[in-house]
């Protein structure tokens, strides 16, 4: 009977993975395929596709671009979730309640809404420059990742410890830093990875936000796909998948996963 | 170290509830004095209210006789004992030690001699490069100590430090922030809720209930004279009996109709008590005049080693007695009681 019910939970959970990962096995197969379109099983073997992928200007452009703004953008946040899950975690009333809420709301919103509302807002209404509403955008896919594992971090923390420095003679900003900052640092890293890996992958926002010279990786993929359908696509996608990769490897390897699943 | 004057603190949040109400406290250059209370009582808040980690609303601070009470926290020159040891998890025990005396600019080799001494005084100068996660609780609560005390400050706050320990460590502990306080003549003000640790390490109690100062005497006299039912209930007197009205400067008309002659009660009591093991149970009447003697029956008795507690039913109600434990009474048997009238202490509302 144990055994039966063994043997059931692990074809389960094989045929689970399978239908998890096959398709992106399959898509690294193809990005080494030698037709001219994506197809499988592949009938020769060539690199020529990942050339291509530096033969493209949108590409390069959207990489440098996602890169800027991913990382401006998770830091922009993790600067402004810190003191506001100082500012929450302080006091437990109906207030902070709301107000932390209202820095989780993002997430709840869907992102084409969020998108097309910065859109009209910031591109058509007030004229902004579109690289700067496209990081406004960015900030406020960030910011609930790096508010909630702040704010997780920082309730975790003894508070007493914090007081213990006052009363050492530490300000309240020093105590701050020396203190509390050190001790929620795998927080911070936590919600700035999250961030980083949720702007870079982002499309809905992006779309929307993309003109003639401001592209991110994904929406120059969606458009080059459009007009071509070579494993040059494959081969992108393969890379990207390495790079999530390696990041969540060092992510797991610095902080635990505890950190993201907290 | 220094002299602490609390004058007419009063703390409430929203106006309406009184957290403090009138505190004042007195305590001497080199003195320990406990707040002494249930939980909710207001001894912590007072306590963080004179650390200035809360901001009372009413009422001044004076150390050495200086008003103190709009100095902010960390200019205050205090030390403070936590409950949780509150100690910082990413720096190790010396680190720890030397953090207040890195606010206070003192530098190599000072620092590191100031540090090591102070860790020898709690025994753990070998957990020097040790983190708080590998020390046990006493361990912690020692390096919270020696934390504390490095800075010299002017007064030092424990708040429940022994809580978090378990019973031979408590009394360890006790005795060595006794021993350290006697020996450094610090000056201490202690949170508790523990009577027999509260007695065993103060020159002064205060006791604490809803927000006021019941009493602040020595541990002696709070001991032998509490002075109203709230204190003496909570220091471990359990026999109650109200008076109706005090019939001369010693006798006193309890509310069921008895008389009760007690020596030293005040006349304006509110109610008498007595501690149970200094009633005495007799088996048959005594011959004398009858006073303070009271009939009753045994309900039930509990063995406590070196004597019994019993439960009596009399007509005042269930009384408790402790006798020693020579001789047993069972349930159901008749016996008389026994109130020595300079055993019966007056008590006020």
């Amino acid at each position: 009977m144990a055994t039966n019910q063994h043997l059931f939970m692990r074809i389960i959970g094989i045929v689970t993975l399978f239908f998890l990962l096959a398709p992106l096995l399959l898509i690294v197969v193809t990005s080494f395929g030698s037709e001219p379109t994506i197809s499988f099983p592949i009938k020769g073997f060539t690199f020529s596709w990942y050339a291509n992928i530096f033969a493209q200007d949108t590409f390069i452009q959207g990489f440098i671009t996602s890169l800027e703004v991913a990382l401006l953008a998770s830091l922009t946040a993790a600067a402004a979730a810190l003191p506001a899950a100082y500012a929450l975690t302080r006091k437990r009333n109906r207030m902070n309640r709301f107000l932390e809420n209202v820095f989780l709301a993002p997430v709840m919103v869907p992102e084409v809404v969020l998108g097309f509302s910065l859109y009209s807002s910031l591109v058509i209404y007030a004229h902004f420059p579109l690289f700067i509403s496209l990081l406004f955008g960015h900030f406020l896919i960030c910011l609930p990742y790096s508010a909630r594992l702040i704010i997780a971090g920082m309730r975790q923390f003894d508070g007493s410890a914090e007081e213990a420095a006052w009363i050492l003679g530490s300000s309240r900003l020093s105590g701050f830093f020396k203190i509390l900052v050190p001790n929620i640092t795998t927080s911070i890293l936590s919600g700035f990875l999250l961030s980083f890996i949720n702007s870079f992958n982002n499309i809905p926002v992006s779309v929307f936000l993309s003109g003639p010279n401001v592209n991110m990786l994904p929406t120059a993929i969606l458009n080059y796909l459009q007009n071509n359908y070579d494993p040059t696509v494959s081969a992108i996608s393969s890379c990207l998948m390495l790079l999530t990769l390696l990041f969540m490897l060092l992510a797991e390897k610095k902080l635990g996963l505890k950190g993201f699943v907290s | 170290m220094a002299a602490l004057d609390v004058k007419n603190l009063a703390l409430s949040y929203d106006g309406k509830t009184q957290i403090l109400n009138d505190i004042n406290l007195h305590v001497q250059d080199g003195e320990l004095v406990s707040l002494l209370g249930p939980s909710g009582c207001g001894k912590t808040t007072t306590l963080r209210s004179i650390a200035g980690l809360i901001k009372a609303n009413q009422g001044q601070i004076f150390v050495n006789g200086k008003d103190i009470s709009k100095v902010a926290v960390y200019k205050r020159n205090f030390g403070m004992v936590f409950q949780s040891y509150a100690l910082f998890p990413h720096l190790n025990v010396a680190d720890n030690v030397a953090f207040g005396l890195k606010n206070k600019h003192v530098r190599e080799p000072e620092l590191s001699k100031k540090v090591d001494e102070m860790l020898d005084m709690v025994g753990l100068l070998d957990y020097k490069k040790r983190f708080p996660s590998e020390l046990s609780g006493g361990q912690q609560q020692r390096v919270s100590l020696a934390r504390s005390l490095v800075t010299e400050p002017d007064l030092l706050f424990l708040d429940e430090p022994l809580s978090n320990l378990d019973a031979k460590l408590r009394v360890e502990m006790r005795e060595m922030i006794r021993a350290i306080q006697q020996r450094l003549k610090l000056t201490m003000l202690f949170v508790t809720h523990d009577q027999s640790e509260c007695f065993a390490i103060s020159d002064h109690v205060a006791v604490m209930n809803r927000g006021t100062i019941e009493q602040f005497d020595s541990s002696e006299k709070i001991y032998h004279e509490p002075a109203t039912e709230f204190v003496a209930r909570f220091i471990g007197y359990e026999n109650f009996f109200s008076v109706t009205k005090s019939l001369d400067r010693q006798h006193f008309l309890l509310k069921e109709g008895q008389v009760f002659k007690a020596a030293g009660a005040s006349p304006n009591s509110s109610s008498l008590t007595i501690r149970p093991e200094n009633i005495d149970i007799l088996e048959t009447q005594p011959d004398a005049d009858g006073q303070n003697i009271l009939p009753g029956e045994v309900l039930f008795s509990t063995y406590l080693g070196d004597s019994y507690r019993y439960e009596i039913q009399t007509a005042l109600g269930t009384v408790i007695a402790v006798s020693s434990s020579d001789k047993k009474y069972p349930a159901g048997k008749a016996v008389f009681l026994d109130f020595p009238s300079r055993k019966l202490l007056g008590l006020n509302k």
